[in-house]
């Protein structure tokens, strides 16, 4: 596999490790009234989709970024690459 | 002995002679020569011996797809099976042997099999021993498993060394016959960064084999020119002798050059193989196509292949089977071989031709055949260990026997459509040509060209190539001009073929599948038995699973059975095709890595000394660690462990531990950081002092352990365990990116810039005070438990000095840079002479955080919570932290939880093992009666016996409680009384002290 | 003067000199080490500080840079980190130095045990490449700074000259892996 790093280029998958769907940078809030619930299900309750997925890589053999690859898991393609540090921030993380 | 069948021309150098033994014997060849031609040179038809029935075969083919003629190679533990004889080139000194026979090749003691082939029919192992269930491993597996297998291992190491390698490019080329050429001679002259790989040892494919003229010159000669031209280019490589194996994801390739398999030996430092992994933009699969063959009764004969083996044994090697040569064809391209074969002065004894109105090619003034026989077929063959005849059934039903001592058969050509089937693809059926072509949808990044796209002949093949290339290079941004196309001569177009699959003659059986002896007669009782589907077929009557992958057989095979089923072939379909394409050596996936190379190794800075000291090492991870120093006269290892913990616990010791993850944490938010991935509290640990730190995961579970020092403001240095280093990094490196990504702080791994060594035992203070500059008071009210400082040592080194312990004594762990290590810790010996300081190892450790009750590896095993260890009082529920929620859950806090407690025998000369279960007193071994299990235990020399720790349901309010430690593996039940888990020290005077 | 010495990563006080085939392989032990990271909305600062210092700004992504007198290179590491290296002989200080230097901008770590760096000169450099890492090395222009996979190691692979001249930068600890993967597949390219 080839991944196409947003600041490196394409990077053969040797030099990255797997963590999982993307969804696990949406950590809920802990002073939430439901924070059990919510933690339980941003833990555990995952979707499976054959086709588009969003997931997280890690560059451990090289820059040390956390990516979002976009993949399709029937074809394998990559369709998006982007900095997790960046989605997070989209998605309103920061401190 | 003279090469009796060598012919006229041909592309072997006759200049100088290659000497080699087959089974013994001597014989000679010319290089340029396979071991398959120079047998045949040599008149030797017989190669080898079918797998079931041990049937007599020759060569069926000039090729890697080769069935029959597999051979073991080389002597010793140079040793090869399963070798195709086909594609081994010659050299000289080569020693070959016949392979699946006994006592000779000629005279097969198991050739009985065939006799009993009645019996031993698809499926004869699924129903035959099936009863009674216990004679299976005793009996007929251990049968079955001696009577099965080709060839025979060494059963000595490999001697060679296999290379891996990466290569990336443009556009790769697979294959270098005359559409693979055109591609690399367009894209070439382009400018572009190209790879040609060939299997072959020649570049050329079918050029070399065929007689057909490009611009006025022989084939091979207009290779020869295109093969210089593209090696003179710095954009191309050319890569001989290199198969394609595998299609991967995202234009990924896997390539395996025979680097020095044409050598008796690698010359030395020299790999024999190099398996390489080729990253493209753009391939281009022109691996040409496969003659497939007709299955008519006996057609597995020594001297019968395929026609266009003959032809390349005959055009390229000079060489013939036969002098006296029949041919059998269902299209034209079967009829070249009679002309090619005749040109060269073979008698042609008969052509049968099963069409009955042959179009096109003939009759040919040029093809003079002493019978010529049109709607006919063969139906039967003689001749044990070589063919001596055929029977012709003819148009009119009239049956014809006529000598011969080889036959060329020819069903239609197969397009090589392995590699375009690697990611799933499905090849689609054409009509038109009957044949499976790669399909619309290829692996991204590929085309097809010529003959493995369909297109057979030469001038298709040399246009489909250079527009390919054309259109690859275009969607790279790169305008490569058409290459011209030579103008050829002599093929002609046509190729007139009538679909015939298989003939029947009564009981007589005809191969599909040669290699795993697989006939026509299998897949009809796969048929009737209900194994329709192909992937069912093949695996009921292994039908292409043997070496060659059944690229030869598989079509026919499912030909067949389409015509059974009703179904066309297109709805039969293909089995799945995977990778590697051709059989590749264990060791080329090996690579490098084998014996002490297996996989890196991590050293202590120690490690030099420790060695000259006689340490037995450990691996712990990547890294080799002292386990224990033995002593002159120290016969045992609990003798040497014993003596290091006393030794440490009565005066001092000294132990790297190097090997902990180092992790400096800095920023103006690091202890906002550390307070959030550690569950307790960290928001205020002042500077100069160290923590113990719990890490959990988000499900409560414990992740790992360690303590981090604070030794300036806003700079951490944290401690991991030795296993977690890289784990724990990357769950860091996470929390700081995705979770709180604008929190100000930086995490960098200094695991390896810092030799660290533990000094534990009463006198270590006295010890250290030996080594740490004046300047710096180790007293225990300026420097106490807990406390860490920059400091420096011997003399102005840097260095940092933490007062931990693992081990429960007073003790510290002091860091400098790792280059001063080995001085370090030969000073620290040195100096502690006059205390008897000791070096102790990872076991001795080991020893005294068990007497100590500190959680390890063994407790902190993935399943645990704080609340399990004893900690749970720590996750604290002010702040937010990793796991802190989670762990809230009311299963994890059952009052019945599991937690960590002391045991001892009840009878000190008792002892137990860790992985115990603990069971009621007199209960029974139950899964219902289980308590917990022990998950750490030594002996301890400082109390005289075995002591443990485990976890065990509401542990901590059971102390004195007795239970049984049973362990059902060793037969062992233990009597075990519930104590703390702090055998010494328990109330901490010692590390304070 | 410190009472100790030092001796490198592969156990010996003399450097690793090999020349294999074409391939010449020198450990080079005198270059002190320290990371450089930078606290985020500083990158001006620290950069005014760099050119100041060093006479270079910090290099880009994927890149290096090096003073004219050659007594301070830096290579990038990661989004806004570098490492920074110096000779040893009058900067085995170095993080104390860059402490110094980048105070208030940048958080400094000392490297200089964590690394043993081979300089590899040689006309086959890169068909020797080939046989190590999955990296395009043939593509690299001088200063290019790529981090990698050797034999599951993590390296630095940075180029000084394009197809003849690289640095390597491995982890000290299993730096005589590291030395079996370049010597092995400088022997198997080697001619002759």
């Amino acid at each position: 596999m080839i991944i196409e790093h947003p600041l490196l280029g394409p990077r053969d998958a040797q030099e990255f490790t797997y963590l999982g769907d993307a969804s696990m940078i949406d950590r809920p809030d802990w002073q939430a009234d439901d924070a059990a619930d919510l933690f339980y299900k941003w833990l555990y309750l995952r979707d499976n989709p054959a086709g588009e997925h969003r997931e997280l890589w890690f560059h451990e053999q090289g820059d040390r970024s956390w990516l979002v690859v976009t993949r399709n898991t029937v074809t394998h393609e990559i369709s998006k690459v982007e900095l997790a540090r960046d989605v997070a921030r989209q998605a309103g993380r920061s401190r | 002995m003279k090469q009796i069948n060598r012919l006229s021309g041909g592309q072997i150098d006759r200049s100088q002679t290659l000497s080699f033994t087959f089974d013994g014997k001597a014989y000679c060849g010319h290089p340029g020569d396979t071991l398959a031609s120079a047998l045949l040179a040599n008149n030797v038809r017989l190669m080898g011996r079918s797998f079931k029935y041990h049937r007599p075969r020759g060569p069926l083919s000039a090729g890697s797809e080769e069935p029959n003629a597999l051979v073991e190679l080389r002597e010793g533990s140079r040793q090869e099976p399963n070798t195709r004889a086909t594609t081994a080139e010659l050299f000289d000194g080569l020693v070959a042997r016949s392979q699946n026979r006994w006592p000779s090749l000629t005279f097969d003691v198991m050739g009985v099999n065939d006799w009993l082939s009645p019996f031993l029919a698809a499926g004869f192992y699924y129903k035959t021993f099936m009863w009674p269930k216990q004679f299976w491993e005793r009996l007929y597996e251990p049968i079955i498993r001696r009577a099965a297998g080709l060839g025979s291992l060494s059963m000595e190491p490999d001697p060679d060394q296999y290379d891996k390698g990466f290569l990336h490019c443009d556009l790769l080329i697979i294959g270098a016959g005359p559409a693979g050429l055109a591609a690399a001679l367009t894209a070439g002259r382009a400018g572009a960064r190209i790879i040609l790989a060939d299997e072959d040892f020649q570049l050329g494919g079918r050029l070399n084999s065929e007689t057909f003229q490009l611009d006025n010159k022989p084939g091979s000669q207009w290779v020869a020119q295109a093969r210089a031209e593209l090696e003179a280019m710095d954009n191309v490589r050319v890569m001989a002798r290199t198969a394609i194996t595998g299609t991967f994801d995202h234009g990924v390739y896997s390539a395996l050059e025979r680097v020095s398999d044409h050598q008796l030996a690698p010359a030395p430092g020299k790999p024999r193989q190099t398996l390489w992994r080729i990253t493209t933009k753009r391939a281009l699969l022109c691996a040409g196509a496969i003659e497939r063959a007709i299955a008519f009764p006996n057609n597995d004969r020594p001297g019968i292949m395929l026609a266009s083996a003959l032809r390349a044994y005959a055009n390229r090697y000079a060489v013939t089977p036969g002098r006296c040569v029949a041919l059998f064809t269902n299209n034209d391209d079967g009829l070249r071989t009679a002309k090619d074969l005749a040109a060269k002065g073979v008698t042609i004894a008969a052509i049968v031709d099963t069409r009955r109105d042959t179009p096109a090619l003939s009759p040919d003034p040029d093809i003079r055949a002493e019978h010529h026989f049109r709607g006919a077929e063969i139906v039967d063959t003689r001749g044990h260990l070589g063919l001596k005849s055929i029977t012709v059934r003819t148009l009119e039903g009239e049956l014809k026997t006529i000598a011969c001592d080889a036959l060329g058969v020819s069903g239609g050509w197969n397009p090589n459509v392995h590699l375009a089937s690697h990611q799933r693809q499905r090849p689609v059926w054409r009509d038109d040509i009957s044949a499976f072509v790669p399909g619309d949808a290829l692996p991204a990044g590929m085309m097809a060209a010529g003959a493995a796209q369909g297109d057979f002949s030469t001038q298709a093949c040399l246009h489909g190539g250079t527009q390919a290339a054309r259109a690859a290079l275009l969607e790279l941004g790169i305008e490569a001009p058409a290459m011209p196309i030579p103008d050829q001569r002599g093929e002609g177009s046509a190729f007139g073929q009538s679909a015939v699959w298989h003939i029947e003659n009564g009981r007589r059986r005809a191969w599909v599948d040669q290699q795993n002896d697989v006939t026509v007669k299998d897949i009809k009782l796969s048929h009737q038995e209900g194994f329709r589907a192909v992937e069912h077929l093949k695996r009921y009557t292994t039908l292409g699973m043997a070496t060659d992958q059944g690229k030869t057989a598989n079509v026919t095979g499912l030909a067949v059975m389409a015509e059974l089923t009703g179904q066309t072939i297109a709805q039969t379909g293909t089995t799945m095709f995977r990778p590697p394409y051709a059989p590749t050596a264990i060791g080329a996936f090996a690579g490098r890595h084998r014996d002490e190379n297996f996989r890196p190794v991590r050293k202590t800075p120690s490690h030099k000394w420790a060695q000259e000291r006689g340490a037995i090492f450990v691996e712990t991870g990547m890294w080799l660690r002292a386990q224990w120093f033995p002593r002159p006269g120290e016969t045992h290892w609990r003798e040497s462990v014993d003596r290091e913990v006393l030794a440490t616990r009565r005066s001092v010791g000294v132990c790297d531990v190097t090997t902990l993850g180092k992790i400096d944490i800095q920023g103006g938010d690091a202890a906002v950081f550390l307070n959030r991935v550690y569950c307790n509290a960290f928001a205020k640990l002042p500077v100069g002092k160290v923590r113990y730190g719990l890490m959990l995961r988000e499900d409560g579970i414990v992740m790992d352990d360690g303590t981090t020092a604070h030794l300036t403001p806003n700079h951490y240095v944290m401690t991991t365990t030795t296993a977690n280093a890289g784990s724990v990094f990357r769950h860091l490196e996470f929390c700081r990116q995705c979770l709180w990504p604008d929190l100000d702080v930086h995490i960098i791994s200094t695991t390896d810039a810092w030799a660290q060594f533990a000094i534990a035992g009463p006198n270590a203070r006295n010890l250290l005070r030996k080594i740490v500059d004046a300047q710096f008071d180790l007293s225990n009210e300026a420097f106490p438990f807990m406390a860490c400082a920059d400091i420096t040592v011997c003399n102005g080194l840097r260095a940092r000095l933490f007062r931990i312990s693992f081990s429960g004594e007073l003790a510290y762990e002091l860091a400098v840079p790792t280059g001063y290590g080995d001085a370090l810790i030969r000073e620290l010996m040195a100096q502690g002479e006059e205390f008897d300081v000791v070096p102790y190892g990872t076991e001795a450790l080991g020893v005294m955080r068990i007497e100590k009750g500190h959680a390890a590896g063994n407790e902190l095993n993935g399943t645990t919570s704080a609340l399990n260890l004893g900690m749970g009082r720590m996750v604290s529920k002010k702040k937010d932290s990793i796991g802190s929620i989670l762990s809230e859950r009311e299963g994890m806090n059952a009052d019945d939880a599991l937690s960590l407690t002391g045991f001892k025998p009840v009878d000190p000369t008792q002892t137990f093992a860790a992985g115990s279960h603990f069971i009621p007193m007199g209960g029974q071994e139950i899964a219902h009666n289980d308590q917990g299990y022990m998950t750490s235990v030594c002996h301890s020399p400082t109390l005289g016996h075995t002591i443990g720790l485990g976890l065990l349901k509401a542990g901590s309010q059971r102390m004195g409680e007795r239970l049984l430690a049973v362990n059902p593996l060793m037969g062992q039940r233990t009597e075990v009384e519930v104590v703390s888990a702090h055998f010494v020290d328990p109330e901490g005077e010692r590390l304070r002290g | 003067m410190v009472d100790l010495k030092s001796i490198g990563p592969l156990g010996k006080a003399e450097p690793f000199s090999q020349t294999i085939g074409t391939i010449q392989i020198m450990e080079n032990p005198s270059y002190a080490l320290a990371s450089v990271a930078c606290t985020a909305g500083k990158e001006a600062t620290l950069q005014a500080a760099a050119v100041r210092t060093f006479g270079f700004s910090m290099p880009d992504v994927g890149q290096s840079a090096r003073n004219e007198n050659g007594d301070w290179g830096a290579f990038w590491t990661g989004p806004g980190q570098f490492m920074v290296e110096a000779p040893m002989d009058h900067h085995e200080d170095i993080s104390a130095h860059l402490i110094t230097t980048f105070q208030g901008v940048a958080a400094i770590t000392e490297q200089t045990g964590g690394w043993i760096r081979f300089d590899v000169e040689g006309e086959d450099c890169i068909e020797w490449l080939h046989r190590l890492c999955a990296v395009d090395t043939g593509k690299l222009l001088a200063g290019s700074a790529v981090r990698t996979v050797i034999e599951h190691l993590g390296v630095f692979v940075i180029c000084d000259a394009p197809q003849t001249r690289f640095r390597i930068y491995g982890a000290s600890s299993s730096a005589h892996s590291l030395l079996h993967a370049l010597t092995s597949a400088a022997h198997s390219i080697a001619r002759g």
